[in-house]
């Protein structure tokens, strides 16, 4: 199936590496996540590789699918609420101007919700951070 | 901010299924490896970091603790509160 079609609504730039989500990049850093276009499939055999490469999959690497909206905790009315947070405790102050090459920006909840605002907060969020 | 842009062809010879998907994730596989090195440390998020992302509700540090409270001095609402994976 192609990715298009898999995201015929939007994309969840936050989703947890099942079947039908697609690698959306890596974390390189705090703050820092390492895109990579196109966004590649998610597969048993991908997740085994990085597994037994000591890779920690969902910590360090970033995962997309389609967003699942009332079925996920983060929906609040009618949008979600996770990216609203986030837009609003980050203090970033970067160049807004240069973004990054992303996979799913066209599709993106979050783009849809805050534009660019949210790709400067994007790169903050770990799925599971160290010691949550 | 750069791109970095890597392309393979392979020629020559038909690869199975099997193979192209090996490749593909060895490849996927290389690339993060050498992103995040070959032993990764495990990455904190200081805005995130009271509960999972996704997985879990999203509650500011100070949110959680007060929950985690009221979860503790009542029974009745840890029961409410079972499955949030907070």
């Amino acid at each position: 199936m192609e990715l298009a079609e898999q995201i015929r609504e939007t994309t969840c730039p936050s989703a947890p590496p099942d079947t039908g989500a697609v690698l959306l990049g890596v974390i390189a850093g705090k703050g820092e996540v390492v895109y990579i276009t196109p966004s590649m499939p998610v597969t048993s055999s991908l997740l085994e590789s990085f597994s037994q490469n000591g890779i920690p999959v969902e910590n360090r690497l970033r995962f997309a699918s389609r967003c699942i909206q009332h079925q996920c905790v983060q929906w609040s009315g009618d949008r979600c609420g996770l990216i609203d947070r986030a837009v609003l405790t980050a203090e970033k102050d970067e160049d807004r101007a240069a973004l990054p090459k992303c996979g799913i920006r066209s599709t993106c909840r979050w783009f849809a919700q805050h534009g660019k605002n949210a790709c400067a907060v994007c790169p903050e969020v770990v799925r599971k951070p160290a010691g949550a | 901010m750069a791109d970095y842009k890597f392309e393979f062809t392979l020629s020559g010879a038909t690869l199975s299924d099997e193979q192209k998907l090996r490749i593909s994730n060895d490849i996927a596989t290389a690339v993060t490896k050498a992103v995040v090195g070959d032993s990764p440390q495990l990455m904190g998020a200081p805005m995130f970091s009271a509960c999972r992302i996704n997985g879990g509700k999203y509650l500011i540090g100070a949110e959680a603790a007060e929950l985690l409270r009221a979860v503790e001095a009542s029974p009745a609402k840890a029961s409410l509160t079972r499955g949030m994976n907070i």
